[in-house]
């Protein structure tokens, strides 16, 4: 007997107490471009590196006749002018992901211009760029171990997890690299954020690469590389402020289909009638890691520690309270399951059991992976031929907790998004304390919507969307979400992003949660660190990797 | 690899950005400014000059007193004002199905009339039909694929105004006779498999007569 389950209301999903409680699963980015890219060649092609480590390593990536390179700049940094905000100038080591392979002029070209970043410029011949700080202590520490002949101390590496934090990781057509459309037809790039994901993972293994290198150079003769086992439980830390979190309003469709490929995933898997031992035992190993690895996720945020007191007593609760009891012979045991992690777990442990979920099943999961990108454009026009009833009868269908939302309350208000003039970044400020609200970002939907819904209600007739837009194009940016909401419905946020109960870094985790990161790990309300690949297979083995590496 | 740039160029993606933000910071609304970025980029793609004519276009715009308010019943050829290229292109857009029924329509007196173009290219694609869009001397074809043909070369052109404007629907026909598309699908025909009687009988899924 089938079961027809629903997916998940987005009115609840949506609200940003519970995208800020996603985690990693296997429609991550980092784990599906590892699982698309085992088949690929990874290569060191040139180390250029003097005896403190700077220089320029390059790698590539190839098959058949495709070639992605990734050229490494390492520069010398004083202490004093190292630091992970958007407003730094100078960093560690900066990156540029090459399309084909960099000639010598290319390199030049290049070494004239990444370390410089925002302020440099790339050509159609680049396709996305990075930075990176080292976390000093356990940089400073990793090479002084491995040149006096040891291996570094475990605790320290579990405790920091990288060698260096990216500080930003651009793409699409920013500071001259290659537009998005330009190499859209790729089959191997149809996968969302692969060329970011890819130089990730390549600087990852420059990171290794480095640290065995200076150690080398520093002592010859007593030297020894860095442990296969300890490189593969480190990963690539990333310091992550607001930039992420407009990117989320302003790609509605393709916040869609990331939150639709989640909600489609599990509708599936709790429709399967009958589950196997080997599937069950899969979730539970991986049930059984996550609750290992939480003894690792670091942080002093108060905010975090609470949400990760909460996630242990969940997987307690879980354990003990329902897993022990978990018959194979019933049907349905995935619904079942389902049903009692919503009732009786709070947003961490539910969010956490639907990425388990996920695990045993590829033949789900990798078909959603490759309807994860959206194609904006099919969703820009707004269509002037429909009626003012029906835009409203979208708002009251799609924006009913939205409408509830008083705004005439300073606290509804409190805050505007703006863009720096300084580093052309967004940035959020108390509108009643700060200057410049008049420059305000379109970043405040829903009172938005609640302005659209009120004056739609004051229309003494009907009049169609072109006739209502010709009286109020003020509104326009709005009244395109409404026809994108009506055929995406997991295409908005359904929360406040102005009002003073906002936690920005909410918005981060979501993003960033699709990207694969863990141990989220903020640093105040708008920024947080987090880590890349930890756990993931190296470079020299990525064909032999298996998909499970998180739970290693 | 990608080929056909130059190193220098400006992204697409930075276009749209600027464009919308400029436009913004010039007093339109960010739903207009969305549409203004789109179509600055559109004109770039066409190898015209779009972000020389909307920065000539901004720094003008409040001295040319422009009609920003339009009914397609009144557009006529007597304006009396001179026609924003951005409210009447938006304006027409959202009543794209109107410049359908209407199939033509004639007006004097446009400001920066390769502005308005790409406004024309979406309502092309809207509707599915190809548009002509006469500006004075210039005549340009907008196909709904997303391409157009030009009776000049308007390349870094900026152009200020124009004293008349039609739009045109064009009827989407056929650009070859019968006779030579009977000679096409003749020849056409010669991948197709001569059917038996065996054949007949077998190799459809519903048998030769149905009357049950």
């Amino acid at each position: 007997m089938s079961q027809n389950i629903s997916h998940r209301d987005p009115k609840e999903i949506m609200k940003l107490s519970k995208l800020g409680s996603f985690h990693q699963s296997k429609l991550s980015f980092l784990r599906s471009f590892i699982r698309e890219f085992n088949d690929w060649h990874f290569k060191r092609e040139i180390c250029d590196l003097d005896s403190n480590g700077y220089g320029t390593i390059v790698y590539s990536v190839s098959k058949h006749n495709r070639t992605y390179s990734l050229v490494c700049f390492a520069n010398e940094l004083d202490d004093s002018e190292r630091s992970d905000r958007v407003i730094a100038t100078k960093w560690d080591a900066a990156f540029v992901l090459h399309d084909g392979k960099p000639t010598k002029d290319d390199i030049e070209r290049l070494r004239n211009n990444v370390p410089k970043q925002e302020v440099g410029r790339c050509s159609y011949k680049e396709l996305t760029l990075s930075r990176a700080n080292r976390s000093v202590r356990l940089f400073n520490h990793v090479i002084d171990s491995l040149s006096q002949g040891k291996q570094p101390d475990l605790k320290l590496i579990k405790e920091v997890g990288y060698l260096y934090r990216t500080t930003a990781v651009y793409g699409s057509g920013k500071f001259g690299l290659a537009d998005r459309y330009r190499i859209k037809n790729r089959s191997e790039i149809n996968g969302p954020f692969r060329l970011e994901m890819m130089l990730v993972y390549l600087v990852r293994q420059f990171t290794f690469d480095q640290v065995n290198h200076v150690a080398k150079e520093k002592n010859p003769e007593s030297a020894v590389k860095l442990d296969k086992e300890i490189a593969r439980s480190l990963g690539i830390g990333n310091s992550t402020g607001l930039g992420m979190a407009p990117f989320i309003i302003n790609h509605p469709s393709l916040l869609h289909q990331w939150i639709f490929a989640k909600e489609e995933a599990l509708k599936q898997i709790r429709e399967i009638e009958s589950v196997n031992k080997e599937q069950l035992q899969l979730f539970i190993k991986c049930l059984n890691q996550s609750e290992i690895n939480l003894k690792d996720w670091n942080t002093e945020s108060e905010y975090q520690l609470q949400k990760i007191a909460k996630l242990k007593s969940d997987i307690t609760n879980l354990k003990d309270n329902y897993l022990a009891n978990i018959n194979l012979e019933d049907e349905f045991i995935w619904n079942k399951l389902y049903n009692w992690v919503e009732s009786n777990l709070s947003d961490e442990g539910i969010e956490l059991v639907v990425s388990l979920m996920m695990e045993p099943y590829d033949e789900i999961i990798n078909p959603l992976v490759r309807q994860m990108s959206s194609n904006e454009e099919s969703y820009f026009e707004i269509p002037g031929e429909r009626l003012t009833t029906d835009l409203k009868e979208i708002i009251e269908n799609s924006y009913s907790n939205i409408i509830e939302i008083d705004f005439s309350k300073d606290l509804e208000n409190e805050n505007f998004w703006f863009i720096s003039k300084n580093k052309e970044e967004p940035r959020i400020a108390n509108r009643f304390e700060e200057e410049g609200s008049d420059l305000e970002q379109p970043l405040a939907i829903a009172r938005d919507i609640k302005d659209l819904h009120v004056r739609l209600d004051n229309l003494e007739a009907q009049q169609t969307v072109a006739e209502f837009l010709s009286n109020n194009n003020d509104l326009r940016h709005i009244v395109r979400r409404c026809f994108i909401i009506e055929k995406l419905p997991y295409s908005e946020i359904q929360d406040n992003s102005i009002g003073s109960n906002l936690v920005p870094i909410d918005m981060l985790r979501l993003k960033l949660s699709y990207f694969g990161a863990q141990k989220f790990d903020p640093r105040s309300d708008k920024w947080l660190r987090i880590c890349m690949y930890q756990g993931a297979p190296l470079m020299e083995e990525i064909h032999n990797s298996h998909d499970n590496w998180m739970y290693s | 690899m990608i080929t056909g740039c130059t190193l220098e160029m400006r992204t697409s993606s930075e276009i749209i950005t600027v464009s919308k933000r400029a436009a913004k910071a010039s007093g339109f609304s960010w739903g207009v400014s969305e549409e203004i970025g789109k179509n600055i980029n559109l004109l770039e793609m066409f190898n015209l000059s779009g972000v020389e004519n909307f920065n000539q276009y901004l720094k003008e715009k409040d001295s040319l007193n422009l009609e920003s308010k339009f009914n397609i019943a009144n557009l006529s050829s007597s304006n009396s004002s001179v026609c924003c290229p951005i409210f009447l292109g938006i304006y027409l857009l959202d009543n794209s199905n109107k410049v359908l029924n209407l199939k033509k329509i004639k007006f004097s007196r446009l400001a920066y009339p390769l502005i308005f173009l790409p406004f024309m290219q979406r309502i092309s694609y809207n509707i599915g039909k190809n548009i002509r869009l006469n500006f004075d001397d210039v005549q340009i074809e907008l196909h709904l694929t997303n391409t157009l043909s030009i009776n000049q070369d308007l390349k870094r052109k900026i152009i200020k105004s124009a004293e008349a404007v039609t739009i045109e629907v064009l009827e989407n026909e056929d650009s070859f006779s019968n006779k030579v598309w009977e000679e096409l699908h003749e020849l056409s025909t010669n991948t197709f498999v001569e059917e038996n009687e065996r054949l007949k009988s077998n190799a459809a899924g519903a048998g030769l007569v149905d009357n049950d």
